[in-house]
């Protein structure tokens, strides 16, 4: 079964009289041990995703169609109560910005320790150190380095203890927002590669959402391709660079510099991803797709299903209805 | 291309050193340029590469004098910049033009478009009349993609998207036509989808306006993409330079190898190399004796603390500063297109 079944699922902001439908449908499932990759570009509807499936979303957003199952519940119309005996423990969550939202003048151990005690209030506070000890040494801080500040550490260091803080609650899911997009591509490799171990070690879980198509191929099983707040295209990451269906999955990857296509051999996507507040009717690619056709602009695709695991939205395949 | 011997360098930088005071307390400074040599030759794309920390922005902003020059020679063309007087720090100044990473930042969002590409004419008191103004300011529009420029000139900021507004960037830049165009990460905030256009549109401009583009990027495959040639940054010194096959294709120095490794490639298929690199980059303030490299190098001698590796050649055009240069077999990070040979 799986560990998160995404379906239907629909949210909307409401900002100045207007409402924004930052997700539109989408449905996908996470397998307990896999890691998915949810890809798209800005507007894309991958964060409003993130902060759904974690429950937080800002006030003037809500889950308004659709369901989140996760572990075998229903966590849509969960309270905030209920949200956090799910949140940072069943379900771990980092941020891009995680390694800055260490509190400076707290020694990065004592900020490990401290969810752990919330989580498990029976715990004693040196069980709790001993367990927040053995996590940053699983993400590979140093021993002599535990009870430093977070000053003291490097940004590398830092997102290392986002991750142990993350994995303080024993969680099933790792729920992974950006988490290397701000670091030096060496240390992006290391932190990759530790959630790669991480993964082995903990049989975790993981959503990892992003834009960096490179850092998807290296790390994730499965790609979920996001455009406009729709799903388009879902499938392993072989399946998906291999042979993508989606003429906006095909730009996609085209765009991106690829050592062994050639230099200058990446272009872009003309026109610029449209807007959420009125976006176009049919599928909503279509002012920017090659391979347009009438229907295009009036009927928005059915999924078709294609070898494999793959699954696509585009009129040029018909649409059998089956995925999704 | 420019391969140094037949073509002259168009700017010559020379032992170049910018050091910032960090506080009273703290004695040391921060040596953010700490001796670097670097031939920029007319008409080329050269990328500076670095990871945060390299000194790749300061190194540019030195060249057009927009950070204090602490010893050491810039010269473009006769001009030694260093040396300039003030009075004609201006006039320089117009001859390299910068664009930066953030176009949300850059402008004030009460400008229309056509003021934000005027102004540079403006200050620099370049046009006669406002027929003269409007015609320039519509050609820059024009040749930055942003057509109809009469549309888009009266347009304001928060009304186009970010690729629109790193061209509206550019074209307050070659506005001035520049004979140097500086772009510092000018496409790390924008959706990939975006970003190889506005590439090609830099590649496109330097070639109309005969400019000589200097690429500032942490993203090797972003300068793989668009550089004749690449010189890499590592805590204010440059470790190796060559062409861009040179150096994305056969690394010579341990730093730069790391730094291709680590690309993550849009592959599956591609099994992930191995990471020798320990640590991150480190504190400037605190530089390592020797080579900077050595304390995090997979390949580090005892020697390696106590010589200062200079940039010596590997091949044509092709330099590294290491000192195991000869005795390292570096194998190629990744298998790239084309028929580029060591």
């Amino acid at each position: 079964m799986a560990l998160l079944t995404i379906s239907d699922l629909t949210v909307e902001y409401r900002r100045a009289g207007r409402v924004i439908r930052a997700a539109d449908q989408v449905s996908f499932d996470i397998e307990p041990g896999s890691v998915v990759g949810l890809v798209g570009e800005s507007g894309s509807g991958k964060s409003t995703l993130a902060l759904a499936m974690m429950g937080l979303l800002p006030r003037n957003g809500a889950v308004t169609g659709g369901s989140i199952r996760f572990d075998g519940n229903e966590m849509t119309g969960l309270g905030e109560t209920e949200w956090r005996s799910v949140r940072g423990r069943r379900m771990g969550m980092v941020f891009q910005g995680a390694m800055n939202s260490l509190n400076p003048v707290r020694r990065v151990l004592d900020q490990v320790a401290e969810p752990i005690r919330t989580h498990e209030p029976d715990i004693s506070k040196a069980d709790a150190g001993e367990r927040a000890r053995e996590l940053l040494s699983l993400v590979g801080i140093p021993a002599d380095r535990h009870r430093a500040y977070p000053y003291e550490y490097s940004g590398g260091m830092r997102q290392r203890a986002g991750i142990a803080m993350a994995l303080s609650g024993r969680p099933a899911l790792l729920i992974a927002d950006e988490p290397v997009t701000a670091l030096d591509v060496i240390v992006q490799a290391r932190i990759l590669r530790l959630l790669e171990n991480l993964r082995e070690v903990l049989d975790l879980t993981i959503l990892f959402i992003t834009h960096d198509l490179g850092v998807v191929a290296r790390l994730c099983d499965r790609v979920v391709v996001l455009y406009a707040a729709r799903a388009v295209e879902e499938g392993t990451v072989e399946e998906i660079y291999d042979h993508p269906k989606h003429p906006y999955t095909r730009a996609l990857l085209e765009s991106v510099p690829n050592f062994a296509r050639g230099r200058g051999k990446s272009h872009g996507i003309p026109g610029t991803p449209p807007s959420l507040v009125n976006p176009p009717a049919g599928c909503r690619f279509h002012p920017r797709c090659p391979d347009a056709m009438e229907i295009c602009s009036t009927h928005a695709p059915a999924w078709s299903r294609f070898a494999g695991t793959q699954v696509a939205t585009c009129h040029l395949y018909g649409g059998d209805d089956a995925g999704g | 291309m420019a391969d140094g011997k037949s073509v002259s360098a168009f700017v010559t930088v020379r032992d170049l050193h910018v050091h910032f005071k960090r506080s009273r307390r703290v004695g040391d400074a921060v040596r953010a340029v700490d001796g670097v040599d670097l031939d920029i030759f007319p008409g080329e794309t050269l990328c500076i590469v670095g990871e945060s920390g390299s000194g790749k922005t300061t190194l540019v902003r030195a060249i057009g004098h927009l950070a204090p020059i602490t010893s050491g020679s810039v010269r473009i063309g006769d001009v030694d910049v260093a040396q300039l007087p003030r009075s004609e720090l201006r006039a320089m100044r117009r001859r390299v033009q910068y664009v930066f990473q953030d176009p949300f930042e850059s402008f004030d969002r009460r400008q229309s478009i056509f003021s934000i590409v005027a102004q540079p004419l403006r200050v620099h008191k370049l046009v006669g009349s406002r027929a003269e103004l409007e015609a320039r300011v519509h050609e820059a529009l024009e040749e930055c993609g942003l057509e109809p420029a009469e549309e888009f000139a009266r347009l304001y900021p928060h009304q186009l998207s970010g690729g629109q507004r790193q061209r509206v960037s550019i074209a307050a830049a070659i506005v001035l036509r520049p004979e140097i165009l500086v772009a510092d990460e000018p496409v790390s905030m924008l959706d990939v989808s975006v970003r190889s256009d506005i590439l090609s549109l830099f590649v496109r401009l330097k070639e109309s306006h005969r400019m000589t583009l200097l690429f500032v990027t942490h993203d090797l495959s972003v300068a793989w993409e668009i550089a004749d040639r690449i010189a890499v940054m590592y805590l204010g010194k440059v470790v190796e330079e060559g062409s861009a096959d040179q150096v994305i294709g056969r690394p010579a120095n341990p730093y730069t190898h790391a730094l291709v490794t680590a690309i993550p490639v849009p592959d599956p298929h591609d099994v992930a190399p191995e990471l020798g690199v320990r640590g991150d980059i480190g504190d400037i303030v605190g530089v390592p004796a020797g080579c900077r490299f050595h304390p995090r190098c997979p390949y580090v001698e005892d020697r390696c603390s106590e010589v200062i590796p200079p940039l010596t050649g590997v091949g044509e055009g092709h330099r590294s500063a290491c000192i195991r240069n000869d005795e390292l077999d570096l194998q190629p990070p990744h298998s790239l297109a084309g028929d580029f040979t060591t």
